[in-house]
């Protein structure tokens, strides 16, 4: 059984490239389970989208 | 606070005929250019064919703020399209010291590798209205400012560029997994960041 350090790390990966089968089933399970890894997930997701839109935004300027 | 001449630029109406707009915007390209090309020559010249593709359509914007996303998602394209020729070549350019493997000593963690009380991810409210506060993205750009140089420029590689990981190992002569611990360490350091500054600041 995978803890949440391992979860967390395949969570970051699986926004890269494709997970194997095992990864996969392994994080899925996990994040039905854990709420802390959820929120984790989750909010990886919501970084991308804020990088996206605060360099080319009228909010932010690119980061030195 | 570098970001408070754009935000001013980009509010007016007609910020287009602020003699200062350009050269501000203009300065502000370069700066994103030059962190992502790490070198000046390619940076001015990425910069300079997005100016000029924008131009060309410049009628089409009522708004400076308009044209500042449209010129910023150009040089988004010209970045890439640079680092990608970078990949091809396999051309040798910086010798990047390798990153460890921090995740050993991840102090999110308890020895049984699970979340410590005080670094558990809590929930966040209101994600989605947060972007339309200014005061939002100087948190966040100072959040980004606390990551290593190199790990903040390799999270901007593949979230703002949206560089595959090989490509980013090739721009930057890394190893696919020292990519993705740099791209862990980032992700995690800004979560971590945001999450004190502004979800409980």
């Amino acid at each position: 059984m995978r803890r949440c350090r391992d979860i967390s790390q395949l969570v970051s990966r699986s926004m890269d490239e494709k997970l194997g089968i095992e990864d996969r089933m392994a994080m899925r399970l996990h994040l039905l389970l854990c709420r802390h890894c959820t929120n984790f997930a989750r909010q990886l997701g919501l970084l991308g989208r804020l990088a996206k839109k605060f360099a080319g935004s009228d909010r932010g300027s690119p980061p030195a | 606070m570098p970001d408070a001449i754009g935000v001013d630029a980009a509010a007016s109406e007609d910020a287009l005929d602020n003699p200062r707009f350009l050269p501000q915007l203009r300065s502000q390209m370069l700066k994103l250019a030059l962190l992502q090309l790490n070198d000046p020559e390619a940076a001015e010249d990425a910069v300079q064919e997005a100016f000029v593709g924008a131009l060309r359509n410049r009628a089409s914007f009522a708004r400076g703020a308009a044209f500042r996303t449209w010129v910023f998602a150009i040089l988004r394209n010209k970045i890439a399209d640079a680092l990608r020729a970078r990949y091809r070549r396999r051309e040798r350019e910086i010798a990047a010291p390798v990153d460890g493997d921090a995740e050993a000593d991840d102090d999110r963690f308890n020895p049984a590798g699970e979340w410590r009380p005080s670094h558990r991810p809590s929930r966040w409210s209101d994600p989605a209205g947060m972007t339309e506060d200014a005061q939002f993205w100087r948190v966040f750009e100072a959040c980004l400012g606390r990551l290593s140089g190199r790990t903040a420029r390799v999270f901007m590689m593949r979230e703002y560029i949206g560089l595959e990981i090989a490509e980013i190992c090739a721009a930057l002569e890394m190893t696919a997994s020292s990519v993705s611990v740099t791209l862990f360490r980032a992700r995690a350091g800004l979560r971590d960041c945001l999450e004190s500054q502004w979800f409980k600041g």
